[in-house]
């Protein structure tokens, strides 16, 4: 699937820039509460007390204001956060149909011979494949009579264990027409290591008779 | 414990212990309700076409001296043309069993694909007759093994037929509730067992024990990771795991015993005509799996569209051929005196004649709708006590359509499926 997302997003807020009000720089504007003339008493003072608390409630009504009012006064700056264009595939790669009869043996026969069956060898292969309801059963027996054929095109085992990685790539690419993902390739490789016994025969066989592998 | 809360927790349980069974094994609520009649059933179709005139009526001759009584002697103008093949055992069929002598296919073209489909499927095909598709109503092996608790696997249920084509298409339905799921084991015997077959299956790679485990761990991580599955029925029907490699022992044992030339002259006939190796394959899966439902076809009597005295010969066949069925069901343990087998041909034949003119100066005989074609006999043999031996109706009653309910009457689950079924189970031949 092609999926190209735009998300257009317009920043409409912005901080206001606090350092900006008088009332919380600190620096002077207003001189600090304790000491002075509070110390020494009198009306005068409670006068300048006073005045000094109006001057700190005004700039902190301010400050508030200048919260509420900022935003809006500044200019809309227009983001568009954008992608770029993705190819976004399940990992069986998106197979829906079902191969037909001829499909299967034709392409097990190409995967397994790397030369195209030829029509007799289609006709004759067919027969059988009519004559039996349950075609998964069919089919692993076409494969196992493939597999023991002696032209039959499969690695050697130490070219397999010599890469893993790469036999798996290989593998993949030949009967699924993909490349594993990291899982699969995670775990098939930890299944080919841990398991002496697996040969490539092995792992052709099972990929050759598995549910994606009737599929295209 | 209280008294009360001891009698309270002991009556739970005892219901629980009751109740369980019916609900665990099939996921089914409840399981079929009524009893069998026998565990196997065998239903022989006895098709491509056969008249009454030539069966019931004998109008040149027993030509089933295997299945009813009587010696009458073949018409002399065609008896050089009919091969006689003696006698398969001492009791004709009609001695253990009920035959009715006039039977219908009552609606629906008096073709061989709708024949076949209306009687396995129980309800006459009248509107959606396509021979490129399965049948829309449930197959009597879905009926079977949905409707069977608990419910079987496919080795219980196999579809023998002579032939492809469209044959191939009746083993399940498209119905929604049925499918590939409750679907038979299908096999056409001539294909398989062939140099074709042989050449293609005959020779497989061997793996250990071992190594299939490795093989089915690994298929089941593709699997897994397969997000689209399988479309049901894209495989056709799925045998179960644990049971692929018997059927596949078996196909690979009767290549063997081909090849050992154990399949030319089995029954010492000096060959085998198309219906006998059909019906002698029929018996290879019996004495290999004994199913509880097992269906098989003939057909070669079909020939009669172009060659009426070589239909006669091929009715000699396949008389001989379903004798020796019921012998092979009578010495395979497990299914001797616990079977039922019932025979009827799909539909009738012409009574007027078409203009091809055989070597023997008779005339070949199509079917093409007429009352005739619509006439058939149906016989159902098995053991004393369970079927009534030795009874003819000869009345008009019964239809093809009543086969399918007499099936599940016989494997006890005709009570969960009659109300999707117009036909009758056919009361008069049961005990």
């Amino acid at each position: 699937m092609n999926m190209k997302s735009k998300f257009p997003f317009t920043c409409r807020y912005k901080s206001p820039v606090l350092t900006d009000t008088p009332f919380l720089r600190g620096n002077g504007a207003v001189p600090p509460f304790k000491g002075g003339a509070e110390e020494r008493g009198g009306g005068l003072i409670s006068s300048l007390r006073m005045r000094r608390l109006n001057t700190q409630v005004l700039a902190l009504l301010i400050a508030i204001l200048n919260l509420g009012l900022l935003p809006s006064c500044n200019k809309d700056k227009n983001i568009i956060y954008d992608v770029n264009d993705v190819n976004v595939n399940r990992p069986e790669g998106n197979k829906d149909y079902v191969k037909s009869l001829a499909e299967f043996i034709s392409i097990a026969y190409t995967d397994l011979f790397e030369t195209s069956i030829s029509q007799a060898q289609l006709q004759t292969l067919a027969v059988p494949y009519s004559g039996f309801g349950d075609l998964k059963l069919i089919e692993d027996m076409i494969i196992k009579n493939f597999l023991n054929d002696a032209n039959v095109i499969v690695p050697t085992s130490t070219a397999m264990r010599a890469n893993v990685d790469q036999f798996l790539m290989e593998t993949y690419q030949k009967f699924l027409n993909r490349n594993p993902n990291e899982f699969e390739l995670w775990h098939m490789k930890n299944v080919i290591d841990e398991n002496a016994e697996i040969t490539p025969e092995l792992v052709y066989y099972a990929i050759m008779t598995s549910n994606e592998y009737r599929y295209y | 414990m209280k008294r009360r809360g001891f009698i309270k927790k002991a009556t739970a349980a005892t219901a629980g212990a009751f109740i369980a069974p019916y609900i665990l094994p099939s996921g089914r609520l409840f399981a079929a309700t009524g009893a069998r009649v026998v565990d196997h059933v065998v239903f022989c179709l006895f098709a491509g076409g056969v008249r009454n005139l030539e069966t019931m009526h004998k109008a040149d001759g027993n030509l089933m001296p295997n299945t009813l009584l009587g010696n009458e002697s073949i018409s002399s103008d065609i008896a050089s043309g009919v091969q006689s093949l003696g006698q398969v055992g001492g009791q004709r069929l009609q001695e253990v069993g009920t035959l009715y002598k006039e039977f219908r296919f009552a609606e629906g073209p008096t073709g061989h694909f709708s024949g076949h489909s209306s009687v396995m499927t129980g309800v006459y095909n009248l509107a959606d007759i396509n021979i490129r598709q399965r049948p829309s109503a449930p197959t009597v092996f879905e009926y079977y093994r949905k409707h069977t608790s608990p419910e079987t696997n496919a080795l219980n249920a196999w579809w023998v037929s002579n032939s492809l084509g469209p044959y191939p298409a009746l083993n399940y339905s498209t119905h929604p509730s049925y499918g590939a799921l409750y679907g038979a084991n299908y096999i056409q015997p001539a294909s398989i067992i062939s140099q074709a077959g042989y050449e293609s299956l005959g020779n497989p790679k061997t793996f250990t024990q071992a190594q299939h485990d490795l093989v089915g761990e690994m298929r089941g991580f593709f699997d897994n990771n397969f997000g689209n599955q399988t479309i049901p029925g894209s495989a056709g029907i799925s045998n179960a795991q644990a049971d692929v490699p018997e059927v596949q022992q078996f196909l690979l044992d009767s290549f063997q015993e081909a090849v050992a030339g154990q399949y030319n002259n089995p029954w010492g006939l000096g060959g085998m005509s198309g219906d006998m190796f059909n019906i002698f394959f029929a018996e290879k899966v019996i004495q290999r799996f004994q199913p509880e439902l097992l269906v098989v076809n003939m057909q070669d009597v079909d020939v009669c569209h172009g060659n009426f005295t070589a239909y006669a010969n091929a009715l000699v066949r396949a008389d001989y051929a379903m004798a020796h069925l019921w012998q092979t069901i009578q010495n395979t343990p497990g299914m001797a005196n616990n079977t039922i087998m019932i025979a009827l041909p799909e539909h009738g034949r012409n009574l007027q004649p078409n203009t091809v003119i055989d070597p023997y100066g008779r005339y070949a005989l199509d079917h093409t709708n007429d009352e005739m074609s619509r006439e058939i006999f149906c016989l159902v043999t098995g053991p004393s006590g369970k079927v009534v031996q030795n009874q003819v109706i000869s009345q008009v009653q019964g239809q093809s359509i009543d086969v399918v309910p007499t099936i599940a009457k016989i494997l006890g689950f005709y009570d969960d499926i009659s109300s999707m079924l117009p036909g009758q189970p056919l009361n008069a031949a049961l005990v």
